[in-house]
């Protein structure tokens, strides 16, 4: 998604860049891995040994398989099989100890964490604190241009080594190799929640510049993790064999391996049928057909997931790490409601993606304790009639009589809209939406004439392409409400590049001392989207629904609103089937 | 009389030369027909061919939809004939740059000889050796929001070395006819000689070499459609339409969003060339009395 981004992740766990229709959702948590079954196959107990099994995956992948620099759900995919976090996120999106466990002092500002021992990298190494402290010091380094500085801001001392002016973070100590004690510059109710918690092997790094690390061997030919399925083979946006681990600290894990492919959705059903994937997040739009297969078991989650239309309100400024409102196009916020409702989204979801998703308008899950009821938001129902009332009001008319509005200035409006391949269903779809705008008299053209790979997509859209002004993306959340990290000035994922004082400061609130007290952190959040929502810089069109699609033989998968990569060294295959 | 009276009684024989020959009239009559119903599509149909519609996607052939509708609730028959349109009016248009383009380099470079063949010649083979799609792909980039236009010009600048190879050649063999020389002797200048003289000495070749043309661009136009640089995704034509049939549900389970389509451009560039071999044939007969 497609595609294709980055940039720091704040807050939520983990905010990933996914496809707009063939897969729904990637909202995989970022830091964090979850557990805890929602739905799931087969029966345990009697369980068999080897085998090896084919994840299909829509889009070319990318490649970045180190945690601290993947941008995208496609790199995050195979990241799930080979490596874990060190803490996990429990069923009430709260995160819970895993290899890791901690306490936290009486005025929340250190954290002394503890490791278990015996865990084994695959390369043979044991995994130390050590490991954990450099994946924090790659993240805060100066040369870093992944995405996830804001899983680590929160340490005393990042800043200054982010600055260079330290030679190490001041805030990181170690213990024994098995214990470290992490001291944050503020009390935040999220900070457990937000700290990056993915070790990097530092002695399988020695000698590789962090500016090097994203097109190293070590991160794109060879990466290696403490999970159950080690990399043995990768061909660039193809595919990624993975083998069996042995010593992976939960046991052995029951298949041989796994093979991560990528395989053209509009084939899904038939591949399934073939027998050539056993499992893949599948597109919305092969439901009814995958339904149909007797090999096949559809399950079903919703999804930490949103859908959204953005419009460019500036550019990103990397000198000066923070987004630039020089965009006046949309400035006006009249036509940004109403371009929000003449979109028949009821409409689109249900003729598209089989009624697959849930309308929202806020961008907090819908399963956070931090979402605002909707009686207390405007919920811009489809109404092409308000749009044209507003269109009007705001001095877009039609003064040349071409059934299409013009600018208040009288200047021809054309709008370029920007979206993603998918599934098969996605070129009425988009045509659907221009329709809808066309309806009210607004001139809204797809951005060269064609929908864009996943990759080319966020590309485009996170390097501001002049040509971008409209753009439909997904965004994958992470478990704490905190929109830290897409939604602040100096958040590069910050895609509409949009902001406000009003925003700064409920965000900045939202995760405040005064914020320990949840009813007081949630009406905070309740503000935030009351201004979103008034606001309107991006129009969220729904929430999704994960459809994953399994063979038959395949057994022991779950899946929840994360994931459905949980626990993969149970997963074994039933033979006969 | 009898002079004034030859070429009428020609085109007599020619037209019943033509009219024995069985597939080239049913050929003549389903392209009229084709035509026909492409041109008054907008009187014929109800159903905008665009139009996205949320509660009609993909059905059956109906009463109200004749072949069904495809995954945008559009009905199938609005959009054979509007993609007709389209598809018609490319191959059309193309045809015509490349037949103008084509007839003008040929006969130039073979009645003048020399330098003047050598330069044409040379472009032709430049024009011929350029690797079609992938300039067509180019120029789609470098020009999204082209559309159709974009695609004929493409398309027509590209198209026309082979037009020009078979004209020059028709051309050296016409300039040696005793006529042209008797013309030149008579004192006739050269542009009446081109056109007077030379030209309907092409006819047949020509108006045959514009038949194939014509179905050949039907058929590029479907082929680049269907791989997505031709006429935009979403507006109807031929090509998009078979692009449809890409997904295996819709070949497997939905029939008419693609045979139609499929029916149609067969037909349609079958028919051409029947009609164009009963033209050749025809006009074989005033060739010999020339």
């Amino acid at each position: 998604m497609n595609n294709r981004y980055i940039l720091r992740v704040l807050a939520p766990l983990l905010l990933v860049m996914t496809l707009v229709s063939a897969c729904s959702g990637a909202g995989a948590p970022d830091n964090r891995g979850g557990n805890g079954p929602s739905a799931q196959t087969g029966i345990e107990g009697e369980t068999k040994a080897g085998g090896t099994v084919t994840y299909g995956y829509p889009s070319p992948f990318k490649g970045l398989f180190e945690p601290a620099f993947y941008e995208g759900e496609d790199d995050l995919r195979v990241l799930e099989f080979i490596t874990e976090p060190l803490l996990t996120v429990k069923d009430d999106l709260t995160t819970a100890p895993g290899i890791a466990t901690w306490q936290e002092s009486a005025d929340h500002k250190t954290f002394t964490f503890k490791i278990k021992h015996g865990v084994r990298w695959q390369n043979g190494d044991e995994l130390t604190v050590e490991d954990w402290k450099f994946a924090l010091e790659v993240i805060a380094h100066p040369d870093y241009t992944g995405p996830r500085y804001y899983s680590v801001e929160m340490i005393e001392g990042a800043e200054a080594y982010r600055a260079g002016k330290a030679k190490r973070i001041s805030g990181i100590r170690i213990i024994d190799p098995y214990t470290m004690e992490i001291k944050v510059t503020t009390a935040r109710v999220n900070t457990i929640d937000n700290l990056w918690a993915y070790p990097m092997n530092e002695r399988y790094f020695a000698g590789v510049a962090v500016k090097d690390m994203p097109s190293s061997d070590q991160v794109r030919k060879a990466p290696i993790g403490i999970g159950p399925f080690q990399v043995k083979n990768i061909q660039p946006g193809e595919f990624v064999e993975m083998s069996r681990f042995d010593n992976y600290y939960k046991g052995k894990p029951l298949l041989d391996g796994v093979l991560y492919k990528v395989f053209d959705d509009k084939m899904i059903a038939s591949l399934f049928e073939q027998g050539a994937i056993d499992i893949e997040q599948a597109p919305r739009d092969a439901y009814e057909s995958l339904n149909k297969l007797d090999n096949v078991k559809l399950m079903q989650s919703p999804d930490l997931s949103y859908e959204y239309i953005g419009f460019k309100f500036g550019h990103w400024d990397a000198k000066a790490q923070r987004i630039v409102m020089d965009n006046p196009k949309f400035a006006d916020k009249r036509l940004r409601q109403a371009m929000y409702y003449a979109l028949d989204r009821q409409g689109i979801i249900d003729g598209f993606s089989y009624g697959l998703g849930k309308l929202a308008e806020t961008p907090i899950s819908s399963e956070s304790w931090a979402k605002i009821p909707e009686e207390q938001i405007n919920r811009y129902p489809y109404d092409p009639g308000k749009a044209k009332e507003l269109l009007d009001e705001a001095g877009y008319k039609d003064k040349d009589g071409d059934g299409l509005r013009e600018d208040p200035k009288g200047a021809k409006f054309v709008i370029h809209f920007d979206s993603m391949v998918g599934g098969v269903n996605d070129e009425p779809r988009t045509e659907a939406m221009l329709q809808n705008w066309r309806e009210v008299g607004l001139d809204v053209r797809l951005n060269g004439g064609a929908l864009k790979e996943m990759n080319t997509f966020y590309t485009m859209v996170e390097e501001d392409d002049p040509s971008v002004e409209l753009f439909n993306g997904v965004w994958g959340l992470s478990n704490d409400p905190d929109p830290s990290g897409l939604w602040r000035e100096n958040d590069l994922w910050n895609y509409p590049r949009w902001s406000s004082r009003e925003n700064e400061r409920l965000i900045r609130e939202g995760v405040s001392v005064k914020a320990y007290d949840r009813d007081y952190r949630k009406q905070v959040y309740y503000d935030w989207q009351k201004l979103i929502n008034e606001e309107v810089p991006m129009m969220i069109f729904a929430e999704r629904e994960t459809i994953i699609a399994a063979n038959k033989r395949l057994q022991g998968v779950k899946v929840n609103a994360y994931t459905h990569i949980i626990d993969p060294y149970k997963w074994w295959i039933k033979d006969g089937e | 009389m009898t002079n004034k009276n030859a070429p009428v009684s020609l085109m007599g024989a020619s037209a019943r030369k033509f009219a024995a020959n069985r597939p080239a009239v049913v050929s003549l009559l389903f392209l009229i027909a084709v035509l026909a119903l492409c041109l008054l599509a907008p009187w014929l149909t109800a159903h905008d061919p665009v139009k996205i519609n949320l509660r009609s996607l993909n059905q059956e052939p109906s009463a109200e939809h004749w072949l069904g509708t495809d995954k945008g609730g559009r009905d199938m028959v609005s959009r054979l004939l509007f993609g007709g349109r389209a598809t018609l009016w490319i191959s059309l248009c193309v045809t015509a740059i490349i037949a103008g383009t084509g007839t003008v380099v040929g006969v130039l470079a073979g009645y003048f000889g020399g330098s003047a063949d050598s330069l044409l010649m040379r472009m032709t083979d430049v024009v011929l050796s350029f690797p079609f799609i992938i300039l067509v792909i180019v120029v789609k980039s470098v020009d999204p929001d082209g559309g159709i236009p974009s695609l004929i010009w493409t398309v027509g600048l590209l198209g026309w070395g082979g037009f020009a190879r078979v004209i020059r050649a028709k051309t050296l063999a016409e300039k040696e006819n005793e006529y042209m020389l008797a013309a030149r002797a008579l004192g006739a200048g050269t542009l009446r000689i081109l056109t007077r003289h030379l030209l309907p000495g092409l006819l047949g070749v020509f108006i045959v070499n514009l038949m194939w043309t014509a179905a050949a661009m039907i058929g590029v136009e479907a082929s680049l459609s269907f791989l997505g640089f031709g006429v935009p995704v979403g507006q109807p034509s031929w090509g998009n339409m078979l692009a449809d049939a890409l997904s295996p549900e819709v070949i497997s389970g939905q029939w008419w969003v693609w045979l139609p389509a499929c029916l149609l451009i067969t037909g349609v560039i079958l028919s051409i060339h029947f009609i164009g071999e009963g033209v050749k044939e025809a006009i074989s007969i005033q060739e010999r009395h020339i």
